[in-house]
């Protein structure tokens, strides 16, 4: 039988002999320590030792060395020749996801197998309580195996402060899923129903799980030089704006608007945080760029699909849910009212466009290195301290040049949101021109 | 075999390779050399099909590897420069892992692995860490993993470095072996002498573009290079030995020569007794290797030349 070669890989590497002894050993002591120290019970503070230990190895190690399993790699020089190798992007998603983590989990395991033994699982019964610890370790390892990637993708190399952020990001994902249960529990309101929350909530656990594994799969298909069509993420925005906005119910509502608007409106704004963030944590590279000018030129349209950044993928949901937020508000609602919500949708896009303008701006330039962090300082001037200035020497009308916020002059916050995505968008075509149509 | 296309890849504001195209014939071991940062490496990556060029195509035998790269890697060996290995796995584990990454079968993975520890010569260190090899031995083992599925193409770039000179003569009688074997061999390297010993072309790459790309052992069998020393100096050597039948390309000074002999040994018995009987001291008259340095720099003089000209 054909073993995956990257989970064999990592079996050699991780489980010697001296760590598969040391492990229970360890684990052993500690929780005979608590055993002893609460009076020979087998009981609740074992269980808590167990949980405890279970959340370091699976959320903090695990999700340690998932994020740090191909930057290694990439330290080491053996990235390339996984790369010229034939395991599939599949194989390689799945063998360095539990590969790289394979160790830690035979700690977790064993830590599991104490907790459930010991006490009885929260009120859930035995299988809910395996899938909410074993499904949140592996949501907190995905989400720091998914983050290095794309930081990866992006630059080929990251420090210890982005480290520590995957690790941050995955192992709390994991520990706000497993807390859950500790908190007072209702019933979850989605799409006008209630749904028990034990359920609702593992049901997420798992659909979030497939996606971050998905997730892995397509950035790892990426590496390994294979092509893909931008569907997935269009499928993941479309879910991500189908989820979020099912908590949206009648008490959200402002007077005069339908749940449905306010989905909308929610829709929107996901699309929004999507365009930034997706345009924050890839690369703009002006080489991809071109190629992707290259096939457009050629009409090339399967090819330019398969180079679409994820941040370009993601403006035609922001256009599209802009244009029916505009459409529905101006044909539903008080005039008034429809008037303030389109125009400022609009306006948001208009500076989502300069704010993308000025990103490429920076990236494009003779030292792009900087150009991510130079943007976010711009951005904070721009939306924080320049109409805080303004706000406080009593000009809050003007605070609408550079920020959308209800109440501010309507007149003032569209004309000033297209003049300058215009002259931004000018100033980065120029500078295209100028470094990057011909060397 | 390999067919590379009009090749142009860029880094944000550089051109690595511009416009590159050639061809290898298959059993050929091609040179690939030029000064730093001539764009060697970014061919050969483009050539792996780790790098994908902004434009052009890299095919081998009619497959552009850009369309499918992944069934292209089944014909492909590539070891890079800076070549990494799993120090924490044993020789035998590594190439158990590159066996079966390069898609063999369980059952036959052993096979393949004693057979390239045998080519490599490494199977007594089969149970030995990779991280306790020699650099030489990490090389052959780096090698070995490249080799193991049997590829029909090996790229290796710069294969010797940090090799000592035993290492590099074993290195280079291995790439001989491999190319017996019916594997076509890219090798690039600054080092030409040690290109000199198993190269059968080469291919000079300056600025992003090819300088030359020609075979040298065929060129070194139609003519012979040969070195003529005086025991005295001889104010028109030059212009006398170019003056003779089958002479060309003569450099040297007064009391010595390097030049171009077309001819078989009787041709060059008679030129050697013509010289005598022009009355030149001659003391030696021997066949001198034309090596690859020679080939290098010729081509590249030949360029500075040409860039004069315009």
């Amino acid at each position: 039988m054909n073993i995956n070669p990257e989970f064999r890989r990592n079996l050699w590497l991780e489980l010697t002999t001296f760590r598969l002894i040391g492990m229970p050993m360890i684990l052993g002591a500690l929780l005979f320590l608590t055993y002893l120290l609460d009076g020979k019970h087998y009981g609740e503070a074992v269980a808590r030792t167990a949980l405890i230990l279970f959340g370091l190895l699976a959320f903090l190690w695990g999700t340690r060395l998932a994020s740090e399993a191909l930057i290694t790699e990439i330290r080491d020089h053996t990235w390339d020749s996984q790369r010229m190798s034939l395991i599939g992007p599949w194989s390689m998603t799945w063998g360095k996801m539990l590969g790289s983590t394979i160790y830690p989990w035979y700690g977790a395991l064993i830590c599991m197998l104490v907790y459930l033994t010991s006490q009885p699982a929260l009120g859930l019964s035995m299988i809910e309580t395996v899938v909410l610890m074993v499904g949140s370790g592996l949501l907190g390892q995905a989400i720091g195996l998914l983050s290095s990637l794309q930081a990866i993708r992006k630059s080929q190399r990251y420090g210890r402060f982005q480290t520590t952020a995957f690790l941050v990001l995955g192992a709390g994902s994991a520990l706000s899923v497993l807390s859950w249960p500790f908190a007072e529990s209702a019933a979850i309101f989605w799409y006008d129903r209630y749904y028990p929350d034990d359920r609702f909530v593992l049901t997420s656990l798992v659909v979030f799980l497939i996606w971050a594994v998905f997730g892995i799969y397509r950035m790892i298909r990426a590496e390994l030089q294979l092509r893909s069509l931008p569907w997935a993420w269009g499928m993941f925005v479309l879910f991500l704006m189908g989820y979020v906005t099912g908590f949206f119910g009648d008490r959200m509502l402002a007077t005069g608007q339908s749940v449905w608007q306010m989905r909308l409106l929610g829709a929107f704004l996901i699309t929004l945080v999507l365009a930034y963030g997706t345009a924050f944590s890839e690369r703009k590279d002006p080489v991809a760029l071109r190629r992707l000018l290259q096939y457009l030129s050629l009409y090339e349209w399967r090819r330019a699909m398969q180079t679409f950044p994820l941040w370009l993928s993601t403006l035609p949901f922001v256009l599209l849910t802009c244009t029916i937020l505009v459409f529905v508000d101006l044909t539903s609602s008080p005039v008034a009212d429809a008037k303030s919500v389109a125009i400022y949708a609009v306006a948001m896009v208009l500076f989502l466009l300069r704010d993308l303008g000025i990103l490429l701006f920076l990236n494009l330039g003779r030292n792009p290195k900087r150009a991510d962090m130079l943007t976010i300082l711009l951005l904070i001037l721009l939306y924080g301290v320049i109409p805080t200035i303004l706000s406080a020497l009593d000009f809050d009308r003007l605070t609408g040049l550079f920020w959308p916020v209800p109440g501010t002059s309507a007149d003032i916050v569209l004309p000033a949101a297209l003049a300058q995505a215009v002259v931004i968008l000018g100033l980065m075509v120029g500078r295209w021109r100028k470094h990057h149509c011909h060397y | 075999m390999i067919e590379v296309i009009d090749l142009v890849f860029e880094y944000p504001g550089t051109r690595a390779l511009n416009g590159v195209s050639f061809q290898i014939e298959p059993g050929n071991i091609t040179a690939l050399v030029g000064p730093n940062g001539a764009g060697k490496t970014t061919l050969l990556r483009c050539m792996a099909a780790l790098e994908v060029p902004l434009h052009g195509e890299v095919r081998v035998d009619g497959e552009n590897i850009h369309e499918d790269p992944r069934a292209c890697h089944r014909k492909l060996g590539y070891l890079s420069d800076f070549f990494g290995l799993y120090d924490e796995l044993t020789v035998r584990q590594c190439l158990l892992h590159a066996a079966a990454s390069h898609g063999i079968l369980a059952r036959e993975q052993l096979r393949a692995v004693e057979q390239a520890a045998t080519r490599l010569d490494i199977s007594d260190r089969l149970e030995m860490k990779a991280g306790e090899l020699s650099r030489g031995l990490r090389q052959r083992l780096a090698i070995a993993q490249a080799v193991v599925h049997e590829p029909q193409i090996l790229m290796l770039d710069e294969p010797a470095s940090g090799l000592d000179p035993e290492a590099r003569h074993s290195l280079a009688e291995l790439f001989l072996t491999l190319r017996d074997q019916g594997m076509t061999l890219v090798v690039s390297s600054h080092i030409l002498s040690e290109l000199d010993e198993y190269s059968t072309d080469m291919l000079v790459l300056r600025d992003g573009c090819i300088l030359s790309h020609d075979p040298i052992k065929q060129e070194v069998a139609a003519s012979v290079c040969l070195r003529l020393s005086l025991t005295g100096p001889c104010s028109d050597l030059q212009s006398q030995l170019a003056g003779l039948p089958g002479v060309s390309a003569v450099e040297g000074d007064d009391e010595s020569a390097i030049f171009l002999f077309s001819g078989d040994i009787s041709a060059r018995h008679d030129l050697l007794k013509t010289l005598l009987d022009l009355g030149l001291p001659i003391c030696a008259f021997a066949e001198q290797q034309r090596n690859m340095q020679s080939a290098y720099l010729e081509s590249m003089r030949r360029q500075n030349s040409q860039e004069g000209a315009r």
